[in-house]
């Protein structure tokens, strides 16, 4: 899986396929509260990025990975 | 040796379907310029399979199949265009007993041949293996050619009723049909879906393998006569009783929940999955929001084995499974895996299948837009 | 697989049809609603699409597919067919026509198709869009200002050119397998990205999460090339412009702000001389870019096409480089030329009373700009004219009462302007130039042979006054001065480029025109050969160079004529045109098809030699007056080039 939720956190883990945007978003619609940590995720598909600018969840901690924490700061206007 | 003829128009597509044919030791072919060319060749040629065109001059190709039904029945395998038009014609040639069809390559799809010679192979190849059901009746035929528009349907709004996120307040009453089918699926959807009532309970969700467009026109043609509302899903709906969605073509079906209860959705084709729209991920989704025994699993003619999977362990889960009997079945291979691996609660032959519907879900089904807990 | 007689029963299959679709759009552009032509055109379009699917073209596929999709919208009422939809359309079939040619020959496709499809299949699909985008477009800067800014914060120095790439993908395309972010983020040259929903979402209660509905933002450094083939798969949806950014506008010109407030014209002074300096020196790099032309045509011979290819790829791209300096430094350098005109009337009347000739000036004159040496240059003939006019085309008070005019003489002063050129007339009412008086002068001083005198006709024997040495002032006064005549204006004028012509009825008085170009521009000429000498031909005259065989001109009664396209045109030879010894026919022929009035006309040329621009100068000294030259300019190695008025010598 490359979506996890512990408690009220949503997990993005490695390379996040355009499925993984239907997850995200019952997860999102259950919970409207629930957080997204992307620190793990290397990859993802326009539909889950465009699923979190949709829903602009609380982001606990963007990517490591340089090249898609720029994409999160270009697309969600996140400080980095 | 497979005896192959093939009826075509265009002289570019006659060159490519003999280069293809031609490379295969296993067949030996024929090639018609029109349908009347056709129907002369088939009386001395006696082929085991026909490719067929749509689109002909002199004699089209559904005039043309339904000569070939009459006089010299054998599988019939259409090439078609991915054109609106293309697409009604084709799976009204799947219900007149064509056994399947292989688009064109065209378009924005863009086969390259690369691409479009293993499909068609494949897709010929097979339908060579199928026998015809010997009972296409010319009576049947027209009856389906000629269409039944329902009188009275009930305009497409707010017939029916939400099916709530985790399924029905009442434990065991069917909340949700789900129908698998391959080759051979849309005639036999005609006979599944014909004889359901405008009221029937349960909305009915269905993944027919088929390339997107030609599911638009399998909607449509559906809709055409029977009492149940038919729509495509190609993009996200809410999941209504007395509806029948079928999925979009070269992408998945799936369930997904929303605040005011479940939802039908398109997703794109998932990789981890062979055949599409994908019964078994249409399955898998609607089980992560409802308990399976509010499901009924039908599992359909078709190759190969998509479905058998999920709707085992719908089975096994409690819920209620019917898989097509060999004798009405086109291709016993999505069915027949189905019972091989004991999921099946019941197989029925086609004709009886919408019966045993009506049984377990009229019978069983709370009293409709009465349930004050039907809304969640 | 790629098979070759599939190939060749394609060819035979689409040349038919792109005749047939070429057909039905000329036939529609005159007919916009013949829906037979529409449904004829559809399927041939249509065909030819499902033919192109069946090889390995997506881009020209692609292209199809938009063309396909216009027409079946038109088809259906959707869109009515309009000049943008007729000309994108026209540009397709004409990319088709030529890829089949290419086929023919080379049996495959280039690699650049992608490139060359995509600019067609966009403009397909803004016809289709009908420029919906628009509105868009223009605000595009805001954007671009936006993404510099953020570049800018992350130390990110911008040089232009910077590209704003706007990539709008379709509701559908993640079912494509379209990952729109992953395309953006590799980008060539990419400085800033923006993702961002296109449409805010009603409600995200029914969110679908594989309905597409991004709008992303590019700014990229190019080149364009690059990112045109970057996006080439998704050519429809991209917009690709030159970002014109608030940051670099202000690089542009140095301005004095420091003096002037908010809304001031920002301006500086900047010594003439310099501009000159930088005028000459684009001249210059004009005429050593031509000298290319002969490059690129040597080496074709010596070291084949294809390094003559490359060096006329860099000279067209040289040569649009040059025009647009060209154009810039000449904007630089235009004045008004109304300051010159107005000290004019005030003179005239002091010079009147002077010789107690009561005079009224009457200024006509639009606020024209005119290259700066232009201006300069018109104050002196100007003057002439003025102090000719009053001096001696004037007559005294008494002498206009005794004509019956009124006692105050009357000229008139008017400037026009009439596309690139500016005329001046300087007009009196006065007693106007008997012919026969100047004959007579002409034959006093011998300006020419008594015969060619008697042979001139009346407006020819008014030129003469031009000739140096010509004067008709019977007594020398200070005021025209000694020595200086009508021959000093005519050079004068001659020098900027202009011509001078004159009118005059005895009784009613003379009006000079000086017709002056606004600034020196720069013309297009075909450089041919003829009888071993080369002329200019000027390209605006040129519809056309046909390459024909001998054996499609025929014999007509009273010379030769091509039949070009199911239009006879009259053909004749550059030598008999020039009067010189015809050549021997060739099997093939060289035509150039001119525009004459509405008439075509066919001259056949012994081959064109190469292609230069250069500022023309009207015929001067001896050649003056000559038939058929529209004047001289200067080729690459130095040398006086003759460039032709094909209407005068066809007329």
């Amino acid at each position: 899986m490359t979506i996890e939720l512990h408690q009220d956190t949503i997990s993005l883990i490695s390379a996040c396929p355009a499925q993984d945007a239907e997850t995200l978003v019952e997860l999102l619609i259950q919970q409207r509260s629930r957080s997204v940590d992307a620190s793990a995720c290397t990859s993802l598909h326009s539909a889950v990025l465009q699923a979190l600018i949709a829903f602009r969840p609380k982001l606990q901690s963007v990517p490591d990975d340089g090249a898609i924490r720029l994409l999160f700061s270009q697309a969600l206007r996140t400080i980095d | 040796m497979i005896r192959l003829l093939i009826v075509d128009d265009s002289p570019l597509m006659r060159r490519l379907l003999s280069e293809i044919f031609g490379g295969e030791p296993d067949f030996e072919f024929r090639v018609a310029r029109d349908g009347v060319e056709a129907l002369a060749v088939l009386k001395e040629f006696r082929p085991d399979v026909v490719t067929l065109d749509v689109h002909m001059p002199k004699m089209d190709g559904l005039a043309c199949l339904d000569r070939i039904m009459l006089e010299h029945p054998c599988p019939v395998v259409m090439l078609s265009s991915l054109t609106r038009d293309g697409a009604d014609e084709t799976v009204t040639a799947l219900s007149l007993g064509a056994v399947d069809f292989v688009p064109k390559p065209a378009g924005a799809l863009s086969l390259e041949m690369d691409a479009f010679a293993p499909v068609l192979l494949e897709v010929v190849r097979n339908a060579a293996q199928t026998h015809m059901p010997s009972a296409r009746r010319l009576a049947e035929r027209v009856r389906l050619r000629a269409g039944r528009a329902p009188a009275g349907k009930a305009a497409a709004s707010e017939a029916g009723e939400f099916v709530p996120r985790g399924g029905r307040a009442s434990k065991d009453a069917p909340a949700l049909v789900i129908v698998g089918a391959s080759t051979g699926g849309p005639p036999a959807l005609d006979a599944l879906l014909a004889p359901l009532p405008e009221n029937f309970g349960c909305p009915v969700l269905i993944a027919q393998h088929m390339p997107s467009g030609f599911t638009a026109a399998l909607a449509r043609r559906l809709d055409s006569f029977c009492a149940m509302n038919v729509v495509e899903v190609d993009r996200a709906m809410p999941i209504l009783a007395g509806r029948v969605y079928i999925g979009r073509g070269n992408a998945d079906l799936i369930v997904s929940a929303r605040p005011d209860g479940l939802f039908a959705n398109c997703a794109p084709a998932a990789a981890e999955y062979t055949w599409h729209p994908s019964v078994d991920r249409l399955v898998e989704s609607a089980l992560k929001h409802m308990p399976p025994e509010q499901l009924i699993g039908v599992l359909m003619t078709g190759m190969g084995d998509d479905g058998a999977r999920s709707m085992s362990l719908l089975h096994k889960g409690g819920g209620y499974t019917i898989a097509e009997a060999e004798e009405t079945a086109v291709v016993w291979g999505m069915p027949g895996a189905l019972v091989r691996m004991g999921g099946a609660s019941e197989v029925a032959p086609l004709e009886a299948i919408s019966r045993r519907l009506l049984d377990r879900v009229n019978a069983r089904q709370p009293a409709r837009r009465t349930s004050p807990t039907s809304r969640s | 697989m790629m098979h070759e007689d599939l190939l060749d029963i394609f060819l035979e299959e689409s040349r038919d049809l792109v005749t047939r679709a070429q057909d039905d759009l000329v036939e529609l552009e005159t007919n916009l609603k013949d829906a037979a032509l529409l449904d004829s055109l559809f399927r041939a379009i249509h065909t030819l699409k499902g033919s192109v699917a069946l090889f390995d073209w997506p881009s020209f596929a692609q292209m199809l597919h938009a063309a396909e999709d216009l027409l079946s919208a038109v088809r259906t009422g959707a869109k009515p067919l309009d000049a943008n939809s007729i000309d994108a359309l026209g540009a397709c079939i004409n990319q088709t026509e030529s890829w089949l040619v290419t086929l023919e020959t080379e049996r495959a496709l280039p690699s650049n198709i992608a490139t060359r499809a995509a600019p067609v299949t966009h403009a397909l699909r803004r016809a289709l869009d009908g420029g919906a985008d628009k509105a868009e477009e223009s605000g595009s800067d805001g954007v671009a200002d936006d993404l510099a800014a953020r570049a800018a914060k992350r130390g990110l120095a911008l040089e232009p050119p910077v590209f704003l790439v706007t990539y709008t993908p379709g509701r559908e395309c993640f079912f494509a397998g379209q990952d729109p972010v992953a395309i953006a983020s590799h980008a060539p040259g990419l400085i800033e990205l923006e993702i961002a929903e296109r449409e805010p979402w009603a409600s995200l209660d029914d969110y679908d999460p594989f309905a597409c509905n991004l709008k992303i933002h590019i700014l990229s450094s190019g080149p364009r090339e690059a990112l045109e083939s970057a996006f080439s798969g998704v050519s429809g949806r991209v917009v690709i412009s030159t970002a014109r950014l608030s940051q670099m506008k202000d690089t542009d010109a140095e301005t004095d702000e420091g003096a002037s407030g908010a809304g001031a014209r920002r301006t500086m002074r900047v010594d003439s001389a310099r501009i000159d300096a930088l005028m000459h020196t684009i001249n210059e790099m004009v005429v050593a870019k031509n000298a290319l032309s002969q490059l690129a045509l040597e080496s074709a011979r010596h070291s084949g096409e294809e390094m003559g290819e490359r060096i006329r790829d860099h000279q067209a791209g040289i040569s649009r480089l040059t025009a647009r300096m060209h154009a810039a430094v000449t904007a630089m350098r235009l004045v008004p030329i109304g300051p010159a005109m107005r000290r004019l009337p005030r003179i005239a009347r002091d010079l009147g009373a002077r010789l107690g000739k009561p005079v009224d000036v009457v200024l006509d004159f639009e606020e024209i700009e005119a290259d700066k040496d232009v201006v300069d240059g018109l104050s002196e003939p100007l003057l002439h004219l003025f102090r000719n006019a009053v001096d001696h085309g004037v007559e005294s008070p008494d002498e206009r009462r005794a004509a019956g005019k009124p006692e105050r003489a009357r000229i008139s002063l008017s400037a026009r302007r009439k596309g690139q050129l500016v005329l001046i007339r300087v007009a009196d009412d006065g007693r106007g130039i008997d012919p026969d008086h100047i004959r007579e002068v002409a034959r006093t001083r011998a300006l020419l042979p008594a015969d060619a005198i008697d042979a001139l006709d009346d407006g020819q024997a008014l030129d003469l006054i031009f000739r140096p040495g010509f004067t008709t002032a019977s007594e020398v006064s200070d005021v025209s001065g000694r020595g200086v005549g009508m021959d000093a204006v005519r050079t004068a004028v001659m020098k900027l480029g202009g011509s001078v012509d004159i009118a005059s009825k005895p009784g009613e008085g003379t009006s000079v025109t000086l017709t002056l170009p606004l600034s020196m521009v720069l013309t297009q000429i075909a450089v041919v050969d003829c009888d071993g000498e080369v002329y200019g031909v000027p390209m605006e005259e040129i519809v056309e160079l046909a390459h024909v065989p001998a054996s499609e001109v025929a014999e007509v009664r009273h010379g030769k004529a091509l039949i070009l396209r199911d239009r006879p045109i009259p053909v004749v030879s550059l030598e008999r045109l020039l009067g010189r010894k015809e050549r021997p026919e060739d099997d093939s022929l060289r035509i150039l098809v001119m525009r004459c009035g509405d008439e075509l006309i066919g001259v056949s040329i012994k081959r064109l030699v190469y292609r230069m621009e250069a500022a023309v100068s009207p015929m001067g000294g001896m050649l003056r007056g000559m038939q058929g030259f529209a004047g001289t300019t200067f080729m690459g190695d130095g040398s006086v080039l003759i460039v032709l008025d094909m209407t005068e010598l066809i007329g």
